[in-house]
């Protein structure tokens, strides 16, 4: 695996990993040291890692471990670990899996937002994320339902061109 | 698309690898636009995108950087090419260092000066040439192969016919390509004295060469080749002096500049026609005299620094 492969995942991960932290233990600062973590292990296993695998179930598999990890070192988070295992007997794999997915979905559409200027940006996500429809948003942002049909245009087209640009 | 497969393939092996990544970017984005797409029909869940927060991957990646030296990593990579190319990188910086450090040294401005203070400095110059200095020798490196001497010095210079060693004195200038000989620089006069190869001496008027065996005095005005009869060796590096078949008046000459002492011969005395064999080490000046005077007929006084020859003869 070469350093841009890496770098690749990296990126591709980082959020989804850590928001899926976030949401069981609540520590921003916390879960980026726990996904760092987890990248130094990825890092220095590297070369024994199987690049066609399931990237994303050893990552949020290694994350969910290092949260455990983590939680039973540190004696003042005890009853989050209480929560956590709880959590996790409740939970079995195939959920594990979908909400594994579910950020990683969230994190795309996000990540896809940057391309977007900001006023486009708003507009679209006021309509697929918070599900407003248009005539709802033209009224939020003081504009005319017309130019959020434009903005919601323009939004589609620049997605799909810089989607498509990068893939061959 | 096949054919850039074809032809990657036949590039790298190793491009197995680098094809499933590309493969994913394509799966990632087109899931992207999937994702995008389906927004309407299959909304995300609501808390989650409510709680979803940037952690700014990209910084994140700078400080994970800074943790784990990808630098290096990136460097390894290109090495790890082949053996090959690896041993040949090497050769290349060798060759470039090699011509950096020796041109760095044929335009170096500064000399290096070597002085032997208490006893007798060996001096190794980066021609691989050796210099001895005896007590009181000055060598200063001007350049590549190319010094100054005051003082008593053995040379010994590494071949090489490209390129002359040349060596200043107060006097003129001393060329050779590789040889071995004795240079003695004082302020009234330098002589040359050559054991191996051959030696040009210049004086910016005359050019003489020495070849082994010979030896040449320089002073102010003139440069002259000294005929010595025999073969006389002053090696003050080991303290031998050797004479096989010397004519009294070489010999007399040569233990005056090798004692550094002035030596005084009355112009009355017609040259003789002794000849001298014998061998000093580690002798003083006076046991010399001593035996000499015993072995021929010559007759000295020896007034400190002076030596007076008042009869010669065998």
């Amino acid at each position: 695996m070469t350093t841009q492969n890496f770098k690749d995942i990296f990126l591709t991960y980082y959020n989804p990993l850590c928001n899926y932290a976030l949401s069981i233990v609540h520590d921003e600062v916390w879960v980026e040291d726990i996904v760092q973590e987890v990248f130094l292990n990825f890092w220095n296993q590297r070369h024994n890692i199987d690049l066609t695998g399931n990237i994303k179930s050893y990552l949020f598999t290694a994350t969910k471990h290092q949260i455990f990890e983590s939680l039973r070192k540190d004696k003042s988070r005890n009853k989050m670990l209480e929560g956590f295992l709880t959590l996790s007997n409740q939970q079995n794999i195939q959920n594990d899996e979908q909400e594994w997915s579910e950020w990683v979905k969230i994190d795309q559409v996000y990540s896809s937002l940057r391309h977007l200027p900001p006023k486009c940006r708003e507009v679209f996500e006021l309509a697929k994320l918070k599900g407003l429809t248009y005539s709802q948003i033209a009224e939020n942002m003081q504009i005319s339902p017309k130019t959020v049909e434009n903005h919601m245009a323009k939004a589609f087209t620049i997605l799909r061109d810089k989607l498509k640009d990068t893939s061959y | 698309m096949s054919l850039i497969k074809k032809i990657v393939q036949k590039i790298s092996p190793d491009i197995h690898e680098e094809m499933n990544v590309v493969e994913s970017w394509k799966n990632e984005y087109n899931e992207q636009i999937k994702a995008l797409s389906n927004l309407h029909t299959e909304p995300l869940d609501e808390e989650k995108v409510k709680a979803f927060k940037d952690f700014n991957p990209d910084k994140a990646w700078t400080s994970f950087e800074a943790r784990v030296d990808t630098g290096s990593e990136n460097v390894n990579h290109k090495f790890r090419l082949a053996p090959l190319v690896r041993w040949a990188a090497v050769f290349v910086f060798v060759a470039v260092a090699g011509i950096v450090w020796q041109n760095y040294l044929r335009i170096s401005p500064e000399s290096i000066v070597h002085q032997a203070k208490e006893e007798a400095l060996n001096v190794y110059l980066p021609d691989k040439s050796n210099v001895t200095l005896d007590v009181g020798a000055v060598l200063t490196e001007n350049n590549f192969r190319k010094v100054s001497v005051t003082g008593r010095a053995f040379f010994e210079v590494a071949k090489n016919p490209e390129d002359t060693f040349e060596i200043k004195t107060t006097h003129g200038k001393v060329q050779v390509l590789g040889t071995s000989f004795f240079v003695s620089a004082f302020d009234t006069k330098s002589e040359v004295h050559v054991l191996e190869g051959k030696v040009a001496l210049d004086n910016g008027k005359v050019k003489i060469f020495l070849t082994a065996g010979q030896k040449a005095v320089m002073n102010k005005d003139t440069m002259y080749k000294v005929d010595l009869t025999g073969s006389i060796i002053a090696d003050w590096r080991s303290n031998v002096l050797h004479f096989n078949n010397a004519s009294l008046s070489d010999v007399l000459k040569t233990v005056a500049d090798y004692f550094q002492i002035d030596l005084i011969m009355p112009e009355n005395i017609k040259p003789d026609d002794c000849t001298i064999k014998t061998r000093f080490v580690d002798a003083k000046l006076e046991d010399v005299l001593k035996e000499i005077s015993l072995i021929t007929k010559m007759k000295y006084t020896l007034n400190q620094n002076q030596l007076i020859v008042t009869k010669m003869g065998c």
